[in-house]
C-alpha cells in the first residue's frame, strides 16, 4: 500500500517539476532564497542531522530539515547573496548564463565591488550551540592584503568574533580557505593548503611545524605533515605531536591526507603540482594501528574519499577528466566502495561519455558537476549521471544502494541541466533529502524518491 | 704520452695560467710569504680564514685543503674528483693531469664542451668554520648521470685533517636540500640556510647530526652569534624577531615583525649580541631597495634605515653597535635605480652623523669604473678584527681598463694600496681572502700560490695614497 502511495508521490513530483514547481512530497524549508552558485559549501547540515545552515540574501540562516519557516541568524552584508538579492537581478537568479555573466561581470569586479565579502568554511559547531563561518575581504588600505575574520553566531543570533586575521597575498599561507575552530575557543587553524594555527585568545599566530594540517572529524586532534622531516603524525588538541608514524612525504610533491572520523585509518596522496586537477596521484590508505598499507593510485587529483566507519572502507568518487571553469571538458565520473583490506574496489557507478553542448563556449553556461552525496551510513548515494534520453545534454539525479539497487530521480520533459534540482545534503538520518531550485530551499522524503521504478546501472 | 696528448697539456697549462678566473701574479711582493706554492683555484668556495685568524681552509686542484698561516704547512684533506679544480679532466686526446684544471670554455670545441661538462659531476660547497677554529665544515654534492640523481654529504675537516661526515641526502630523504652550514657549538645540529624557498629568501635547515635527519624547524631564519651558541632569527606564523637558545628554543622576543612581504631578507647581529640591523628587500632582485633598521635589542632604540640595493655590504665593526655600509651607492634616475657610485661608510651606534671613509660619485650615463660586487664568500670588503683596518677594492682611475685594485684605508681615511704590479685583471693584483693572526697579515691568492702579506708592510709611504 505505502509502495504505491509513493509511486503516485513520485509521479506528481515528475509532473511538478516539469512545470518548474516543487516536486509533490516535498516541503518547502525557505521560498525565497538567492544562492551562491560558485560555493558547494554554502549549506551545511548539523551533527544531529536536523539543522541545515545556509548562506542566502546576504544572511546566516537555519531551518530544520523537515520544516520552514527559516531563521536569519546573522547578516553577511556586501556578500555576493547580498547583491544577488537585489531586485535588479531577480529575473537573472533563474538563468544560470546570466546569473554567471552577472557574478563576473558585476559581483566579483573588483573596480565595481572594492568592498566584497567572500563567505567561507561554514560549519556547525560539534556541540550545535551555533554556526562558525569565516569572511574575506580586501583591505582597504593595502590592496594587496585580505582581511579574514572568523564568526560564530549562536542558535539564538549572537555573533561573536572569534579572529581577524590579515594576510598579504604573499604570505604564507597567502589567503584562507578553510578553518577548525578549537571546541575549547583557544586556538583555530586555518589554511589554505599551508595552516596557520591563531591564537585565539590573544589574537595572534602561533609558530607551527607543520606542512599540512587536517582535523579529526569527531575531536579536536589533528593529522599532519611534519615541516622539514616531512612525517606523518598525529598532534593531540594542543597542537603537540602524540605519535609519529613511519611514513614521509616527497617535499617537491603537492600532497592531502583524508582521516576516518574513528581516527584508525588514513589516505596519503602526492602528486605534482602541473596542469591540477589532472595530476595523476600515487598514494596509500593506511591503518595507523597496525602499519597495514593498500597502494592507491589515481588519474585525477580532484578524487575524493570518504571512510564509511566500517574498518577501513572507504567510498571513492570522482569526475574523470577536467573541470575548470571554461576549460570544463568533462569525461565522466565515478563512485565506487574500496573495502577494508586488499579486496577490490566495488564500482557503484561510472560513465565515461556525457552527453555535452555542441560548443565549447556553452559548457560555461552550465553549472558545475555536482558532489556525489551519501547517507550517514553510507547504504545511499545521490549522484548525477547522464541524462538517459541523450536528448539532452546535462545530468539527472540518481539514488545508488550500496547493494546495487538504482532509483532514478523524477524529471519532467524539458529537463534542466542539473536534474530535477540541485540536492545539498542527506539530512535526519538519512531520510530526508535536502534540495534547492533557482528560488526555494526544500527537503524531500527519501521514500519519495525511492518510489520510484528501480532503474538497471545504464 | 702521446704527441697530442703533449701538445694538448701545453694548450692546457697555457690556458690555465693565462686566462683562469683567478690570475697569476707576475711577482708576489717581497714581504709575502708563501703558504702553498702550487695551487689551482677557480672561483668558489673562495679561501677562508678560521676565526682566530691563525688558519686558511681553501679548495685547489680538486682537494679540501688547510694550511696554517704561522707555520705554513698545506694539507690536502679530502679529494672531491670530477670538482672544478680537479686536475685529471680527459678531454679529446688531452687531459689536465699535469696541468692541473681544464682551459676556459672559449678555447674548446662544442663537443670538447660538453665532453668536459659531462666529467665535472662533483661541486664542493662551503668553506664554514667551527667557532673554535678547530675544524672546518664543507659540503660536495655528487651528481649521478645514469640515475639523474644527486647525493650530498656534508663533513667536518679538523686542522689536523681528520673528516666526519656529518649528513648525507640522498634523493629518497624527503627533505630540502643541504650542503655545508653551520656546526651548533654541541655539534648537534648543522645548521644550512636551505634552498630558496622564495627567490631571495632563505629559510634554515636543522639537521640532526647524530639522527642523519631534519628536525622540524619553526623559523624562517636564523643567524648565529659570533660569541656564544644563540641564534637570532624570524619565528615562522608570527614573524617575529626572537633569540634562540643552543637547542633552538625561544628565550627572547622583540617587537619586530618581519613583514609578508619579502623578497629577501638580512639580519646582522652585533658580537656583543646588543644590536641588530634589519634589512627587508621590497623589490623582487637583488638591484632592489630594501627597508629596515638598527635596533639595541636592550633598550629598543631603532634607527630607520634604506638602501637602494640589498647586496650592499653591512657589518657591526665589533665596536658596540657601530657598522659599516660598503657597496654600489644608488639613486632613482627616470624611474630607475641606477649605479652612481660606491661608498665606504661608518655609522655609529647612536643617532651620530655616519661619515665616509671613502667615496666615489660616477655619471650614470658614462662608462662606470671596476665597482666590486658583492658575492656570497666573495664581499667587496674585508675588515680587521679590531675594526680599523679595511681591504677594499677601489676602482681605476677613469680611462683605464675598468677594474679594481686593493687598497688598505684606516678610519682616518688614510689609504695604501696592496703592493704588486697591475696585472690587468678585473681585481689587482691579486685576491684577498682577508685579514689574520690578529689583524697582522692579509691572506691572499693568485691562480698558483696563497701567500700572506704582513699589514705592516702594507702601511708604507710607498704604498701610501696621497689625494
Amino acid at each position: 500500500m505505502y509502495r504505491q502511495w509513493f509511486i503516485i508521490l513520485a509521479f506528481l513530483a515528475a509532473v511538478a517539476t516539469a512545470r518548474g514547481e516543487l516536486p509533490e512530497g516535498a516541503t518547502v524549508l525557505d521560498q525565497d532564497i538567492v544562492w551562491d552558485i560558485g560555493d558547494p559549501d554554502c549549506a551545511t547540515i548539523s551533527p544531529d542531522g536536523k539543522l541545515v545552515a545556509y548562506i542566502s540574501k546576504g544572511g546566516v540562516w537555519i531551518c530544520s530539515v523537515v520544516a520552514g519557516p527559516p531563521a536569519r541568524l546573522a547578516d553577511v552584508p556586501d556578500t555576493p547573496t547580498a547583491l544577488m538579492a537585489m531586485p535588479q537581478y531577480r529575473e537573472a537568479r533563474t538563468n544560470f548564463k546570466r546569473l554567471r555573466a552577472i557574478l563576473g561581470n558585476v559581483v566579483y569586479n573588483e573596480s565595481i565591488q572594492p568592498n566584497l565579502v567572500a563567505v567561507f568554511g561554514l560549519q556547525w559547531t560539534r556541540s550545535q550551540d551555533g554556526v562558525i563561518y569565516g569572511l574575506s575581504k580586501r583591505s582597504p588600505k593595502d590592496r594587496r592584503s585580505t582581511i579574514h575574520t572568523l564568526m560564530h553566531v549562536s542558535l539564538k543570533g549572537v555573533v561573536t568574533t572569534l579572529a581577524t586575521i590579515k594576510k598579504d597575498v604573499y604570505g604564507s599561507p597567502q589567503s584562507l580557505i578553510g578553518f577548525h575552530v578549537a571546541q575549547d575557543r583557544e586556538h583555530a587553524v586555518v589554511w589554505h593548503h599551508t595552516p596557520l594555527i591563531w591564537d585565539l585568545v590573544k589574537n595572534r599566530p602561533r609558530a607551527t611545524c607543520f606542512d599540512y594540517l587536517l582535523p579529526s572529524s569527531t575531536s579536536d586532534r589533528f593529522l599532519g605533515i611534519e615541516i622539514d622531516t616531512r612525517q606523518l603524525v598525529v598532534t593531540d588538541e594542543k597542537l603537540q605531536i602524540s605519535k609519529r608514524f613511519d611514513v614521509t612525504f616527497d617535499l617537491g610533491r603537492g600532497c592531502d591526507l583524508f582521516w576516518s572520523p574513528d581516527e584508525r585509518y588514513v589516505i596519503g596522496r602526492s602528486y605534482g603540482h602541473a596542469e591540477f586537477p589532472k595530476s595523476a596521484w600515487t598514494g596509500f590508505r593506511l591503518d595507523l594501528e597496525t602499519g597495514n598499507k593498500r597502494l592507491m593510485t589515481g588519474e585525477f587529483v580532484t578524487d575524493r574519499f570518504v571512510f564509511t566507519g566500517l574498518a577501513g572502507e572507504v567510498v571513492r568518487s570522482g569526475i574523470i577528466g577536467r573541470e575548470v571553469d571554461y576549460l570544463n571538458a568533462l569525461r565522466g565520473a565515478y563512485l565506487t566502495i574500496v573495502p577494508d583490506g586488499d579486496g577490490p574496489a566495488r564500482a557503484l557507478a561510472r560513465f565515461r561519455v556525457v552527453p555535452q553542448p555542441a560548443l565549447l563556449a556553452e559548457l560555461r553556461e552550465r553549472p558545475p558537476y555536482p558532489r556525489v552525496l551519501h547517507n550517514p551510513d553510507f547504504t545511499l548515494f545521490a549522484m548525477a549521471l547522464p541524462h538517459s534520453s541523450g536528448k539532452h545534454s546535462g545530468y539527472d539525479y540518481h539514488l545508488l544502494h550500496r547493494d546495487g539497487r538504482q532509483w532514478k530521480f523524477p524529471i519532467g520533459t524539458d529537463p534542466p541541466y542539473i536534474a530535477p534540482y540541485h540536492l545539498v545534503a542527506f539530512a535526519d538520518d538519512g531520510r530526508t533529502l535536502v534540495a534547492r531550485n533557482d528560488s526555494q530551499l526544500f527537503s524531500i522524503p527519501v521514500e519519495v524518491i525511492q518510489a520510484n521504478k528501480e532503474t538497471s546501472d545504464e | 704520452m702521446s704527441r697530442v696528448s703533449v701538445a694538448w697539456s701545453g694548450i692546457l697549462i697555457a690556458l690555465v695560467v693565462s686566462t683562469a678566473p683567478v690570475a697569476k701574479s707576475e711577482d708576489l711582493p717581497k714581504s709575502a710569504t708563501v703558504l702553498d706554492p702550487d695551487c689551482i683555484f677557480y672561483s668558489w668556495p673562495y679561501p677562508t680564514i678560521s676565526p682566530d685568524g691563525n688558519w686558511v681552509a681553501y679548495v685547489s686542484k680538486g682537494h679540501v685543503c688547510v694550511c696554517n698561516i704561522k707555520a705554513p704547512e698545506p694539507l690536502q684533506i679530502m679529494e672531491v674528483s670530477h670538482s672544478w679544480t680537479w686536475p685529471h679532466f680527459v678531454v679529446g686526446a688531452g687531459n689536465s693531469s699535469s696541468t692541473g684544471s681544464y682551459p676556459e670554455f672559449r678555447e674548446l670545441s662544442r663537443d670538447q664542451r660538453n665532453e668536459l661538462m659531462a666529467q665535472l659531476t662533483n661541486r664542493i660547497y662551503g668553506v664554514i668554520w667551527t667557532h673554535n677554529s678547530a675544524a672546518f665544515v664543507f659540503g660536495v654534492q655528487r651528481y649521478d648521470a645514469e640515475k639523474k640523481a644527486s647525493t650530498s654529504d656534508t663533513y667536518l675537516a679538523s686542522v689536523k685533517a681528520a673528516v666526519t661526515k656529518l649528513a648525507h641526502i640522498d634523493p629518497d630523504t624527503p627533505t630540502r636540500g643541504l650542503v655545508a652550514g653551520t656546526l651548533t657549538r654541541d655539534r648537534k645540529f648543522l645548521v644550512s640556510s636551505g634552498v630558496l624557498a622564495t627567490p631571495g629568501v632563505e629559510k634554515p635547515l636543522l639537521w640532526n647530526v647524530a639522527a642523519n635527519k631534519p628536525r622540524a624547524t619553526c623559523f624562517l631564519y636564523l643567524t648565529p652569534s659570533a660569541t656564544s651558541g644563540r641564534w637570532i632569527g624570524i619565528e615562522k606564523d608570527t614573524r617575529q624577531l626572537v633569540i634562540v637558545d643552543e637547542d633552538f628554543q625561544v628565550t627572547r622576543r622583540f617587537d619586530a615583525t618581519r613583514p609578508e612581504r619579502t623578497f629577501g631578507f638580512r639580519l646582522n647581529w652585533s658580537p656583543d649580541e646588543r644590536c641588530i640591523i634589519w634589512r627587508n628587500q621590497v623589490g623582487f632582485d637583488h638591484y632592489s631597495n630594501w627597508e629596515g633598521f638598527h635596533m639595541n635589542l636592550d633598550t629598543g632604540a631603532k634607527r630607520e634605515l634604506h638602501g637602494r640595493f640589498m647586496d650592499e655590504q653591512i657589518e657591526f665593526t665589533g665596536r658596540g653597535g657601530e657598522f659599516y655600509r660598503c657597496g654600489q651607492t644608488g639613486a632613482k634616475t627616470r624611474g630607475y635605480d641606477t649605479v652612481v657610485g660606491a661608498h665606504l661608510t661608518i655609522v655609529p651606534e647612536n643617532d651620530g652623523a655616519a661619515f665616509d671613509l671613502w667615496r666615489i660619485d660616477v655619471d650614470p650615463k658614462g662608462p662606470k669604473p671596476g665597482l666590486l660586487t658583492n658575492r656570497p664568500g666573495n664581499p667587496p670588503l674585508r675588515m680587521s678584527p679590531d675594526g680599523s683596518l679595511f681591504a677594499i677594492g677601489l676602482p681605476r682611475p677613469a680611462g683605464e681598463r675598468s677594474g679594481v685594485t686593493w687598497h688598505l684605508i684606516n678610519r682616518e681615511g688614510k689609504t695604501w694600496r696592496f703592493p704588486g704590479e697591475d696585472n690587468g685583471e678585473f681585481v689587482s693584483p691579486y685576491q684577498l681572502a682577508g685579514f689574520a693572526d690578529n689583524g697582522e697579515t692579509v691572506i691572499a691568492y693568485d691562480a698558483t700560490r696563497l701567500f700572506a702579506i704582513p699589514v705592516a708592510t702594507v702601511k708604507n709611504e710607498v704604498n701610501e695614497i696621497n689625494e
